[in-house]
């Protein structure tokens, strides 16, 4: 056993540990924190991935004991600056409003490894995503709308304006019977032509979202997903916003 | 209750007749029975068939109708998860991150053996530990659990067996203070050990020359041998070409991230159990059969975050006993986390497989006759596989001349249990395999050739009829998507770069995953302030279930998104089964429940807004003399008008308050009979193959399913996504390698069976085709499973496309492709 102090999330625990006990087990059981999940306790899935002095480690394999002398533990914890859906951190909304998750076991881990990721390189390529997350196994495959929310979180940390795929649920706090928020219909359309290339996509998806009743733009040079108000488009009237741009969809 | 063993009703007519009507109606309350209707309808399909007036509900024909598509205000918008933030900060709480006062922590000692005879164990030495509080075994269990035993006999799983049959047969259940303290207490227990001959192989197996197992008129360790299937006459019909393929598919498993686990702990005399698992009721009564408790003595408690499961989780295991004993005896809690190796190991696997296919076809690409013979490893108990695989060879094509056999088989290696889409993803492979074999050897497109011999109409052999089916539809879009004129080329006609290749390909995929089954429960409450709770029993196990639930029951009773609200998490004292979180059918059985709980909730509060308009109408100055009734009005955002006034409005405050308690919509609800409910796909991909490294390399894929009414197609985009990534594992990389000489599992761990990384992983462009169903919530049809369909058949077609070698052997991994290559 042993005793160390240790720094998470800004705040100082003074604890004794078993000479074996990961830092996850320490935080999880000790502590009780639940700012992290196992998902193998052998450092192959990434899915306790925590950040120790701004690099991200697998807390499994980290021992506690060792953790005692200053080094900085940051988790999901620490990054909402407020309460809410609004006081989110980027990442965070963006994991959450983009779909980057099915059962979210993985998702603190990917978090933590995208703040990481972002830290050092604001905007990240591709090959860049992957080889910052090759360390983060998602078993429920949701790798394509994980690259959608690092994009995402990567842009709106840059200052730009973001859109989402999906809408929250959130109870109105004034009443129950409060008018309902326009959550939109969305569909995936094909291209006819697919764009020569993916940097295409930018300034379509810009003149889009300055149409009326385009609620949200996303895609690649293939494939475009489109959210629309009812109230305002149908799927006909957005075909035809299409077209008149010069990009008809199948 | 009765424990009735629900694999060998379906395997064993003799055992099936002879069962009583009580006996039907146990087996009617068994978590396992209920597993299979929603995983393995095609198994217990002429059971139900033979046996369904004595099943609840049985034998009533009930009828349905293709539900009005109105315009939706919630259906088909994209609904974030309402889970959301607790996984994305440090608020949800996963069964893993609980933890009690007085906890004591479980591990478990392990048979080294697949087969042996535990002669002897001597626990002293692990006793006197320090932090070792208990240990439970076959020596020290209390009499009264001493006959029980899980799942169905011939092998049989006794709590604590003499007699193991797999590595990973649990010996000693150990519960210390910490894992740490359990671990060095497991490597001190010394157990003797008469080892008994194993048998691996499937081959081996079926030989009469091998030693039986357990009591049977089969040879060697069959399990068991079902009735083939046959229609018309399939052994002298004639063909044009005639087309042969042998599969295989290698062991899988669910690789669940979060590891099981579970917090177990009484209050007196009741269980109360916090368990990784997708159907918190079946837990309920599993536990109780086994600890011979009433229902209502055991609690179990969902938190509401699940690392899902994938089919594996829907009931318990030996070691989930284990823990409950434990907690009885030594009157604290008992948290159990397995390690990664149990995970793999000791739960259930979607086993291996090998296909014997003959198919003949005609000149003009009418197919003539097919002869499928599937074999099924099903590891280490009494299950049903083979027959599983057939579902798609019987009803996707029009075969005039059929025949199908199905082989179960013993091996003292991993236990086959469901993992999503069970035996259908195999017989997907076969027959999209064989149907590619087929249209190259009669010179025709792939797709042309299976458009030709689509049955659209219904089971062929049992006339239940589809209900507006879309395989066509999931076909021509696929075909549009991935540009099919455009690409498809003739075997080995495209070198893109020296050494690779361009292929491509495509397979259909038809299964009976995705509709309802019985029970569908659920309830609405209506509070005095007007806001609505949806109560239900639906486990979420990621794909968003509990989100459906809502936009379900806020759309047919008719309230906003924020106007309704329902509990992550689940508890069985107050909830209602509503059948397993399995099969892809929650949306039509869960879903079901939402729905006619609110219609029912609304059907109140109409008649109660009638009255209380009346009401208000007498009591007015002048009086309103004329009268509603409930048909006069409708419910909309909240808020109950009258049809001909609109300006005559109530709240739903105003009509709870008026009736002085809460309105409370109930569900009863019984599935319908009568037609064939199937799920349909269709996949295709784009690949380059490298003939000197024989790497594969996916560059572009396309999936298509037909889901009937998309509720909230952002998450059927995902679960389509994600499928694809999921099965494509198990075509470049996955598979559970076991060391022959001494049964021993090689690669139980994330390195050495590798899920894929983001690196790794196909980007699937997904089309999402409405074909509304009569018996489907809102006419739609889930789709959880299928997407694990096409992906073999479909990227094994594009190989064969790029490189004209056919590698059937899965997983598709680069000496089997060199070693084909070298072949043809």
């Amino acid at each position: 056993m042993r005793r160390v102090n240790l720094d998470i999330d800004g705040k100082k625990y003074d604890l004794v540990v078993d000479n074996r006990e990961s830092l996850w087990e320490t935080m999880n059981f000790q502590l009780g924190l639940q700012n992290s999940n196992l998902g193998c306790d052998r450092a192959q899935c990434g899915a306790c991935a925590v950040l120790v002095d701004g690099k991200a480690v697998n807390g499994c394999t980290v021992l506690s004991a060792r953790m005692g002398r200053g080094q900085k533990i940051t988790t999901v914890a620490s990054l909402p600056k407020g309460p809410g859906l609004a006081g989110l951190h980027p990442v965070q909304r963006a994991f959450w409003l983009d779909g980057g998750f099915q059962c979210g076991i993985c998702t603190r881990g990917f978090i933590m490894s995208t703040v990481a990721l972002l830290a050092a390189n604001p905007k990240p390529t591709t090959a860049q995503i992957q080889e910052g997350l090759a360390g983060n196994i998602c078993r429920c495959g949701e790798y394509a709308k994980i690259y959608t929310a690092v994009n995402t979180a990567a842009a709106e940390m840059r200052g730009e304006k973001v859109t989402h795929l999906a809408s929250a649920i959130v109870v109105n706090a004034t009443g129950s019977e409060a008018a309902p928020t326009a959550s939109g219909v969305s569909k995936e359309f094909t291209f006819t032509n697919p764009l020569d290339t993916i940097e295409s996509f930018d300034p379509l998806a810009e003149q889009l979202k300055k149409k009326d009743g385009i609620l949200g733009v996303s895609g690649s040079e293939r494939n475009i997903t489109i959210k629309w108000d009812p109230a305002k488009l149908d799927e006909t009237k957005v075909r035809t916003i299409l077209s008149d741009l010069g990009k008809p969809v199948r | 209750m009765a424990h009735i063993e629900a694999v060998r009703v379906v395997q064993d007519p003799a055992y099936a007749a002879s069962l009583s009507d009580a006996d039907w109606r146990d087996l009617a309350n068994s978590p396992e029975w209920d597993q299979m209707i929603g995983e393995q309808a095609e198994a217990v399909a002429p059971i139900l068939a033979m046996y369904a007036s004595k099943l609840p509900g049985g034998g009533r024909q009930v009828e349905a109708e293709i539900p009005v598509q109105r315009p939706f205000k919630i259906l088909g918008t994209d609904i974030a998860r309402i889970q959301g933030y607790g996984i994305v900060t440090s608020q949800g709480t996963y069964t893993e991150n609980l933890k009690m006062p007085g906890m004591l922590f479980m591990r478990t000692l392990r048979s080294k053996y697949p087969h042996a005879k535990i002669t002897k164990i001597d626990t002293s030495k692990a006793e006197k530990l320090p932090g070792v509080v208990k240990i439970l075994h076959r020596g020290n269990l209390p009499e009264e659990y001493k006959d029980v035993f899980l799942g169905s006999a011939q092998p049989t799983r006794f709590i604590f067996s003499e007699e193991v049959f797999e590595v990973g047969a649990p010996i000693a259940a150990i519960a210390a203070d910490s894992e740490h303290i359990a671990d060095e207490a497991m490597r001190q227990i010394d157990v003797t050990y008469e080892v008994l001959p194993a048998v691996l192989d499937l081959q081996e197996a079926m030989k009469s020359s091998t030693a039986k197992q357990f009591q049977s008129n089969l040879d060697g360790t069959t399990i068991a041998v079902t009735a083939p299937l046959v229609r018309g006459d399939p052994n002298n019909a004639k063909a044009d070409k005639v087309v042969d393929a042998s599969l295989h598919k290698s062991v899988e498993q669910h690789v669940a991230l979060e590891i099981t686990n579970s917090l177990s702990f009484w209050d007196g005399d009741k269980l109360n159990v916090t368990y990784t698992n997708q159907h918190a009721h079946g837990t309920r009564s599993g536990l109780s059969q086994a600890l011979k408790l009433p229902q209502n003595k055991v609690r179990v408690f969902q938190t509401g975050y699940l690392g899902s499961g994938y089919g594996y989780r829907s009931g318990i295991d030996l070691s989930e006993v284990h823990a409950a004993i434990l907690a009885k005896v030594t009157g604290r809690p008992i948290k159990n986390n397995y390690t990664r190796y149990e995970d793999f190991v000791t739960r259930t696997h979607r086993n291996e497989f090998r296909d014997e296919m003959r198919m003949g076809v005609n000149s003009d690409g009418k197919l003539q006759f097919g002869i499928f013979k599937v074999f099924a490893n099903v590891g280490a108990q009494r299950a049903s596989a083979a027959n599983g695989s057939w579902v798609n060879m019987q009803n996707l094509y029009a075969i005039p001349n059929l025949r199908l056999e199905a082989t179960d088989v013993m091996t003292n290696s991993y236990k086959s249990g469901p993992y999503r889409c069970v035996s259908h993803p195999n017989g997907t492979f076969a027959l999209e395999v064989t149907m590619d074999k087929a249209a190259y050897a009669i010179g025709m497109d792939p797709i042309e050739f299976r458009l030709k011999n689509l049955n659209e109409t219904g089971n062929p052999d049992t006339k239940r009829p589809f209900s507006n089916i879309g395989t066509r539809d999931v076909i021509t879009q696929a075909r549009s998507m991935i540009n099919w004129n455009a690409v498809w080329h003739q075997p080995k006609a495209k070198q893109v770069r020296p050494g690779v290749y361009h292929g491509v390909g495509m397979a259909v995929h038809l299964c009976s995953h995705g509709a309802g089954s019985n029970p569908s429960t659920g309830q609405i409450i209506i509070s005095n302030d007007g806001s609505v709770q949806a109560v239900s029993g639906t486990t979420d196990i990621g794909s968003g279930q509990r989100t459906h639930m809502l936009m379900i029951a806020a759309e047919a009773l008719g309230v906003t998104l924020n106007q309704i609200t329902i509990t992550p998490y689940i508890d069985t004292d107050n909830t209602t089964d509503t059948g397993g979180t399995n099969g892809s059918r929650m949306t039509n059985t869960g879903g079901r429940g939402m729905y006619e709980a609110a219609i029912d909730a609304r059907k109140q509060v109409l008649d109660w807004g009638a009255k209380k308009l009346n009401d208000d109408g007498a009591k007015a100055n002048p009086p309103i003399t004329d009268k509603v009734t409930a048909d006069d009005l409708d419910l909309v955002d909240g808020i109950v008008s009258v049809k001909a006034n609109a300006k005559r409005t109530l709240k739903l405050s105003d009509i709870v308050q008026f009736k002085a308690t809460s309105i409370v919509g109930v569900a009863n609800y019984l599935q319908p009979t009568n037609w064939e409910q199937v799920a349909v796909g269709a996949h295709a991909a784009e690949v380059e193959v490298d003939t000197v490294t024989g790497t594969v390399k996916i560059t572009r894929y396309v999936a298509v399913h037909d889901v009937g009414k998309a509720i909230n197609p952002f998450s059927i985009r995902q679960q389509i996504e994600g499928g694809v990534v999921m099965a494509t594992g198990a075509v470049l990389t996955e598979e559970l390698l076991v060391d022959k000489a001494t049964g021993l599992p090689l690669n139980p761990n994330l390195l050495d069976y590798r899920p894929l990384s983001i690196k790794d992983a196909p980007l699937a462009e997904v089309g999402i085709v409405e074909k509304p169903k009569a018996y489907g919530t809102f006419g739609a049809h889930g789709l959880g499973e299928p997407p694990m369909g096409p992906p073999a058949p479909t990227i094994v077609n594009a190989v064969y496309n790029a490189v004209g070698a056919w590698v059937l052997d899965m997983p598709l991994t680069r000496d089997k492709l060199l070693a084909a290559l070298k072949g043809s």
